[in-house]
């Protein structure tokens, strides 16, 4: 039975269809500004006229793509392309800096290939089992999850943990601008109504990552990236070899993009920063971390993958989507005539079994995809000259930040908060924490703020916060990601210094 | 001996700091208890991480910041140009102001001599990739690109 569905997936229109997907995917996730969503967005409405399951699956293959894309632009320019690669630049630019751009990038499609696997098996065969967990999660495990995910502070603070931290509590500040998510109040719009609706991660992301990265570029006339000028090809063979040294690495943080893929609202930014501080926890080289050490990128880049098979679990299991993108594919389902429930993978099972292994085949084909998009895009950046890429820089900021609300005032807020993200730079304030805080603060806002009305009401504030099963691992979990390092070292030899 | 250099810049950011904390804790006070937790609770921490940094600048356990080399005229010129490219879209509309703002942003970051050829090629360059993504953006992806006021 299952096979049937296996050998329906493999036919020529839709191994084409998944091809053509992760592609166009991909080169959307890799510009700034568009995200995995706006592709599946822009792209839905040419797959109504495909069969059910065709149509899914390339739905699937672009939005795994478009999450995979975002790599590009993280590890080539620091920016990330989407906010799930967020985690991707701290170890994927300085590793292109030093002139390993075209072994990071082999490492981003290895991962990304294992992570979106392990996702989608997850979907394929223990979804309505991990469906139940989403359903576990409260507001208040939302806040844990927020606060575990804003430890990582420590790991991203270059040099001042102090520094980290205000920058981490200016993207707080930041992510409280606009209507409050809990009461309604305006807070902090100064009297306009363009900030009313706060400041968009994606904004902040172009802003705070790639204006620095531009005003210091045209500042001297050295090359962006370095290039290894005697290694050539993919350098599959170290990238396998580093992945294989990596693999309860990459099989933790696959797990971990999967079970937070899930999580309604959560998804792939706060998967990859998660497993990022988990995988520089568990590290014998943390000290590395943040300077281009392999280990970071490969936990970022398989956790965002992961989180789409993830995510699509309660999408199909209980018709509640993970994501925006999921969201779209639910409506997607919808207009196909699919009845999400429990009752979906009896009734009508080929079309979901269909997409599950067309959305594993589309991961697969992300491989070779990758590697060639990849390469194309490494040579690219090295060959360009400044001059060219330096105003293309700065022309697909515009354009990527006018794109997400098609308001020119953002842009303006993105220019903004460019110019203080340099600002903070040379004061010593990375801009990573600060990104940190606007991704995470309004889910830790929300959850605490719901969690501590709950509680109120049932008499029972402590009981809510400290007393809940998941909370309280969570809440453990997030000790140790603080304190394993310096216990460790107390009781431990760590392992000199080796060259990623 | 050498003695150690004072973080200056960590001074000021300490003091930023305070300033906008204070700023958050004023402000907060007319939002609704709800809505004024989480504000006041960033503007203590910000307060504490704030006298920590001074403390440890004091203390002479705060490294100064990398200096950044460079030419400061030419980091000026970009943030002008970048300005003056947004403040043309309402008026020259997207394709124009983007022809132009891409042109400038590429003579700022021009360092070495250009024959005619070169001249050419970058002429060329800018206007394939600004009209080839105003395309993708506007006609492919259904992005409303602002088309200004001249009568183009």
């Amino acid at each position: 039975m299952i096979l049937e569905h296996l050998a329906a997936s493999l036919s020529v229109a839709n191994l084409l269809l998944a091809l053509a997907g992760v592609t166009a995917g991909t080169v959307i996730g890799a510009l700034p500004g568009l995200t995995a969503t706006m592709a599946i967005a822009v792209l839905t409405p040419l797959t109504f006229t495909l069969e059910p399951s065709s149509a899914l699956i390339a739905l699937g293959a672009i939005y795994t793509g478009g999450i995979y894309g975002g790599c590009y632009a993280a590890i080539l320019i620091n920016t990330p392309g989407t906010p799930s690669s967020i985690a991707t630049t701290l170890d994927g630019f300085p590793m292109a800096k030093r002139g390993d751009g075209d072994l990071a990038l082999t490492l981003a499609v290895l991962a990304s290939v294992f992570g979106g696997i392990v996702g989608a098996l997850a979907l394929l065969f223990i979804s309505p089992l991990l469906a139940k967990v989403a359903l576990a999660f409260g507001p208040v495990e939302y806040f844990w999850l927020a606060i575990l995910g804003l430890t990582l502070v420590a790991a991203l603070s270059e040099g001042s943990l102090i520094k980290g931290l205000i920058g981490c509590c200016f993207g707080l500040l930041i992510a409280l601008v606009g209507t409050a998510i809990v009461g309604g109040d305006t807070r902090f719009v100064f009297g306009t109504t363009t900030l009313l609706g706060g400041v968009d991660v994606i904004v902040g992301l172009i802003g705070l990552f790639c204006i620095p990265v531009l005003i210091d570029l045209v500042a001297t006339p050295e090359a962006h990236l370095k290039m290894s000028s005697d290694v050539r090809g993919f350098r599959l063979k170290e990238a396998l070899s580093i992945a294989w040294k990596s693999k309860w690495n990459m099989l933790r943080s696959s797990a971990l993009g999967t079970i937070i893929g899930i999580l309604p609202a959560a998804g792939g930014p706060v998967a990859s920063l998660i497993a990022y501080a988990e995988a520089r926890r568990a590290s014998k080289r943390p000290q590395n971390f943040g300077k281009g050490e392999p280990d970071g990128l490969i936990a970022s880049e398989s956790a965002n993958n992961a989180t789409v098979g993830g995510g699509l679990i309660p999408t199909l299991t209980l018709g509640i989507p993970g994501t925006p993108a999921d969201a779209i594919i639910l409506g997607a389902l919808l207009v196909h005539g699919v009845r999400i429930g429990p009752n979906l993978f009896s009734n009508q099972s080929s079309i979901v079994y269909t997409f599950m292994f067309g959305l594993i085949i589309a991961t697969i084909m992300m491989l070779p995809v990758g590697l060639i998009l990849g390469r194309y895009f490494y040579r690219s950046i090295i060959a360009i000259p400044k001059a060219i890429l330096a105003p293309g820089i700065a022309f697909l900021t515009i354009l990527g930040t006018y794109a997400v609300h098609n308001n020119i005032y953002e842009v303006w807020l993105m220019l903004g908060l460019g110019g203080v993200g340099w600002i903070l730079q040379k004061m010593g304030v990375p801009p990573a924490p600060i990104v940190l805080g606007l991704v995470l603060g309004p889910i830790a806002e929300q959850g605490f703020v719901q969690a501590w009305l709950i509680g109120n009401a049932t008499g029972n504030v402590l009981g809510m916060f400290f007393g809940r099963p998941i909370s309280i691992a969570i809440i453990c979990v997030a000790l140790l990601v603080l304190f394993y390092p310096a216990i460790t070292a107390r009781f431990a030899r760590r392992v000199p210094d080796e060259g990623a | 001996m050498k003695a150690r250099e004072m973080d200056r810049s960590g001074l000021v950011l300490a003091a930023g700091s305070a300033g906008l904390a204070v700023y958050v804790v004023w402000e907060a006070q007319r939002f609704s208890p709800l809505a004024s937790v989480f504000p006041r609770f960033i503007a203590i921490v910000l307060i504490v991480a704030a006298a920590a940094l001074t403390l440890l600048i004091f203390l002479g356990r705060q490294k100064p910041p990398k200096s950044g080399t460079g030419s400061n005229a030419r980091r000026l010129a970009l943030v002008v140009s970048m300005v003056a490219w947004l403040a043309l879209v309402p008026v020259a509309g997207f394709l124009v102001a983007s022809l132009l703002g891409f042109a400038a942003v590429g003579m700022v970051a021009k360092y070495d001599d250009w024959s005619v050829r070169r001249w050419l090629s970058f002429a060329l360059a800018t206007v394939i990739s600004v009209g080839l993504f105003c395309f993708i953006f506007s006609q492919l992806l259904n992005v409303p690109l602002p088309k200004g006021l001249l009568p183009l």
